[in-house]
């Protein structure tokens, strides 16, 4: 089956300043797949050029098989766009705003919308300019539900939601996805919340992508390693071990690889390893050992 | 779609067009009483030798109005588009994007020219009942310009306000300006009749350059 | 439509406003004014007396440059300064054997002036028509107003309808005489304050000049015959003490003629050929000559003519000394554009001033830009070369001002 989003060799420069060199992923029907990275990486950048408002350097992407430099219409119907920061017309009131967008969708469902609304303490008539953000979170995200797109595309939907808002909206858009068999292409900053939604994570880092994998594989293989001693050693480029922090009682460090590969790597080093213990990560956690605290 | 895209149109500037409307409305009545009280002192033989004699014109504090009309009323109709770039949204949708800004822009030209129109109907057959059609012929002919700026300024302003790179925005600014100034060189009231073909171009020219900022907003151009 | 499209349109644009102002910011920045001295003829000394203006400084001189006092400038020109002498009781009874007095040089004296604004320019179709014989010294103004474009109508101010039977009366007498709508031109003084009311000179569709006036109430309607003598370009009245004249008629072939009081007798002028596009006239006429400036564009001449026979007495011509402006813009632009024109007050774009000599700096521009393509690994492009090389540093200022500054990419994102 061909992928829903595709992306070959994309690379860009702000000016002289590298985004990334040939950016190559895809991501497959149903999936819900999560770009995570800090501030200022490119995670809009993406999503900019994805909906082909943003000339990449060079590269190419597909959305739903289509070129995303001539996006048709019909491609544009079924894909639901969230802006950064929840952004709506802001002078319509829910009424009006749902007025506005059933007129362009065919298989505009106003249910999902109206479900959500009810759930809100906003009057009909209350302007979207007057509401909090979680609120135009809500009327943003009832409003891609009912245009029921085929993919969703969500640039940074957890910024300004406080913990209450994030966890429904993850919540709705979870239950939403696994009934409709629907993709969603996510980024985030904030990583708490996300190992249950997203199925697939891509860690993006300055000027390059850290990784793609699916979530599950993470939390199950990825492991912060410590040594009960301050053992100082290099690090390869393709070592199995990563992000090697000392402390004045112990070393921390992490790697992909199960415990045998890594006491190898170790050993090979001629380090002790008898000290040697793993633990088991959340997705955040697993954010900080690959991309570091700074 | 047409009938969406004005909804929205309507629903953020119906307050605006209501203002802009008074305003143009208003100036009728205010045109009449000053002009018939200049009758009353001054007599309707004599005030009608003086305003042929000297070449006056009873309308001419017109001349800025539909000029600040349109370029208020082409940045409200922008600025919220521009505010977090929520004009993306108004691209996203699936609908033909030059059609949708085409759509957003004859919108707004269109309800500029009703008001226009109608105002300035009312307003020369109002005068008609005091003066002859020689002297309004003369006045309109002299507003013409100054209702065709007002028309050019929303096109330019809509320009201005779209355009994403700030120095390109100072530039476009400059230009406008420029192009503006035209409409207001004439001295006598019929200086300008010739020059109604230039300012119909430039109109017509002003309506195509929103879309080369739409255009770069499009790519993402930035500094 | 497509964004390049676009950007083509504008830098056209751009140029094209750039031609208009960046030669108005030059000339701003060059400005001076060059006027050419006050001249008048003196029937004392037979020759023309000048006032000079140098600074601040003004000098009153002859031709062979002797200076003279204020006092003695009077006395050379007494046809000009002849109420400074009267009341210094100066003015000598007599000149060129003439007894002369302030009331006789009064009769024979007027000034007339002509600018090439008087044509280029619009003025209401409404004009008064008083009452030649009212038999008042102050002449009234009338509760009607006339408008004769299409057909003669007027219309009454205080009920701001047309006043039918007047209107027929008049317009009946103008059909009656051969008047032909619509009318081309009508000339005449719509002042109160004139010594004297000879109502209005109609060009009718026929280029037939008609002399039209309300007498006693009724219409006066006269073809003056002129338009069969001359090809009329324009005509315009004046009023004079001794009534010696209507008019000053231009013809077609630059030349011009008064219109006699002697059955409207057109009067040529013995001047050179006259352009009503781009000179300007003025007559200061007095018992012993007439004082004819005309003021082209290079040049001024100013004749004395005699004021019985009309001959030529002698003639000043004077060259004007070009302005830094008009010196610097054949080598900087190729053309220029503007608005407004002093020989006309009608405003649209102009094209003014094509120099070839501009080409050379246009071609160093050219060079230069396609150095600077070369250099920032650009590719040539030969329209934008063509243009450089047409408007020169319009052209080049409108290629900067939206010069696309983005890496060139084979990705072009289309607008549906």
């Amino acid at each position: 089956m061909a992928a829903i989003i595709e992306c070959n060799n994309i690379t860009h420069y702000y000016g002289n300043r590298l985004i990334y060199k040939d950016l190559n992923f895809s991501v497959e029907r149903g999936k819900i797949l999560g770009l995570l990275g800090k501030n200022g990486t490119g995670k809009t950048t993406i999503i900019n050029i994805l909906n082909g408002y943003l000339k990449p350097y060079s590269g190419e992407c597909r959305l739903l098989g289509e070129d995303m430099r001539s996006l048709s219409i019909e491609t544009k119907s079924k894909v639901g766009l969230l802006l950064e920061g929840h952004v709506q017309h802001s002078y319509f009131n829910i009424v009006q705003i749902e007025k506005f967008y059933s007129r362009f969708f065919k298989d505009w469902k106003s249910e999902p919308y109206w479900d959500l609304m009810d759930k809100l303490k906003v009057t009909r008539k209350q302007k979207i300019s007057t509401m909090s953000c979680g609120q135009r979170s809500q009327v943003a995200l009832g409003l891609i539900l009912a245009q029921d797109p085929e993919l969703l595309i969500l640039d940074d939907f957890s910024m300004g939601l406080d913990p209450g808002y994030r966890r429904l909206f993850v919540d709705y858009l979870k239950e939403y996805v696994t009934a409709t068999n629907k993709t969603v292409f996510l980024t985030s900053h904030i990583i708490q919340d996300m190992e249950h939604l997203i199925d697939e994570t891509m860690i993006l880092d300055y000027g390059k992508l850290l990784l793609h994998k699916p979530t599950h594989e993470i939390l199950d293989n990825f492991k912060r390693y410590k040594l009960s001693d301050d053992v100082r050693f290099k690090l390869d480029s393709d070592d199995v071990i990563q992000n090697v922090e000392h402390f004045k009682t112990h070393t921390e460090f992490y790697s992909f690889d199960p415990m045998d590969k890594v006491k190898q790597a170790l050993q090979s080093r001629s380090i002790d390893t008898q000290t040697l213990v793993y633990e088991s990560l959340t997705l955040e956690d697993a954010f900080i050992g690959l991309t570091g605290k700074y | 779609m047409t009938r969406a895209i004005f909804y929205k149109e309507w629903i953020k500037l119906r307050w605006l067009l209501l203002a802009i409307s008074l305003v143009f409305a208003g100036s009728i009545p205010y045109f009449i009483l000053n002009l018939t009280n200049k009758f009353r002192f001054a007599g309707k033989p004599h005030f009608w030798s003086v305003i042929v004699g000297k070449d006056l014109n009873l309308i001419s504090e017109l001349t800025y109005i539909p000029l600040l009309a349109g370029l208020i009323f082409g940045l409200s109709q922008i600025v919220p588009e521009m505010q977090k770039k929520s004009l993306k949204l108004t691209l996203h949708l699936p609908h033909p994007e030059k059609l949708t800004i085409l759509k957003m822009l004859l919108f707004g030209s269109g309800t500029l020219v009703s008001i226009f129109g109608i105002t300035g109907l009312v307003l020369y057959f109002t005068l008609s009942i005091y003066l002859p059609l020689q002297i309004i012929g003369a006045w309109f002919t002299a507003a013409l310009p100054w209702y065709l700026a007002g028309l050019a300024a929303y096109f330019l302003a809509v320009w201005v306000c779209i355009e994403p790179v700030w120095k390109q925005k100072a530039i476009n600014t400059l230009l406008a300006i420029a192009l503006i100034m035209l409409f207001f060189k004439g001295a006598s009231t019929y200086s300008l009749q010739y020059a109604t073909p230039l300012y119909i171009g430039i109109i017509l020219l002003s309506m195509c350059f929103p879309f080369y900022s739409v255009f770069r907003f499009k790519e993402g151009v930035q500094q | 439509m497509t964004k390049n499209n676009i950007r083509t349109l504008l830098i056209l644009v751009a140029t094209a406003l750039l031609a208009w102002v960046l030669p108005w910011l030059v000339k701003l920045s060059t400005n001076e004014a060059s006027r050419y001295p006050f001249t008048y003829y003196s029937s004392v000394k037979n020759e023309f007396i000048q006032v000079v203006k140098e600074d601040t400084e003004t000098r009153l001189m002859d031709q062979s440059g002797h200076e003279y006092t204020r006092a003695e400038y009077d006395s050379l020109l007494p046809m000009l300064s002849y109420r400074q002498l009267l009341k210094d009781g100066r003015l000598p009874d007599s000149l060129n054997r003439k007894a002369i007095s302030g009331k006789s040089i009064q009769l024979e004296q007027f000034y007339f002036k002509y600018s090439p604004r008087d044509k280029h320019h619009k003025q209401m179709d409404l004009n008064p028509m008083f009452e030649s014989m009212s038999g008042r010294v102050q002449i009234e103004s009338p509760d009607d107003l006339f408008s004769i474009k299409n057909k003669m109508v007027f219309i009454d101010a205080e009920t701001n309808s047309v006043l039918a039977d007047k209107s027929n009366k008049f317009h009946q007498a103008m059909v009656k005489r051969g008047y032909k709508f619509p009318t081309k031109m009508v000339a005449g003084n719509p002042s109160t304050k004139k010594l004297y009311d000879e109502g209005w000179f109609a060009l009718d569709a026929n280029n037939q000049l008609y002399h039209i006036k309300m007498v006693n109430g009724n219409p006066f309607v006269k073809n003056t015959k002129a338009g069969e003598k001359l090809d009329i370009d324009f005509v315009k009245t004046i009023e004079t003490q001794n009534r010696r004249m209507y008019a000053f008629v231009f013809d077609k072939s630059g030349r011009l003629y008064y219109l006699s009081d002697v059955s409207y007798e057109p009067v040529q002028l013995p001047i050179d050929a006259y352009n009503t596009n781009t000179d300007g006239l003025s007559i200061m006429a007095n018992p012993f000559y007439w004082n004819v400036v005309v003021t082209t564009p290079a040049q001024r001449i100013t004749y004395a003519l005699d004021n019985h026979t009309l001959e030529e007495v002698d003639r000043l011509t004077e060259t004007r000394e070009s302005t830094t402006w008009e010196k610097i813009h054949p080598y900087v632009f190729p053309f220029y554009i503007e608005m407004k024109s002093m020989y006309s007050k009608f405003v649209y774009p102009r094209l003014l001033g094509w120099s070839v000599k501009a080409l050379a700096l246009n071609a160093v521009l050219a060079v230069l830009l396609a150095l600077l393509s070369y250099r920032r690994k650009q590719s040539i492009k030969p329209l934008q070369i063509m243009l450089v090389l047409c408007t020169g540093l319009y052209g080049l200022i409108a290629l900067w001002l939206f010069n696309e500054k983005q890496q060139e990419t084979r990705n072009v994102i289309q607008l549906k």
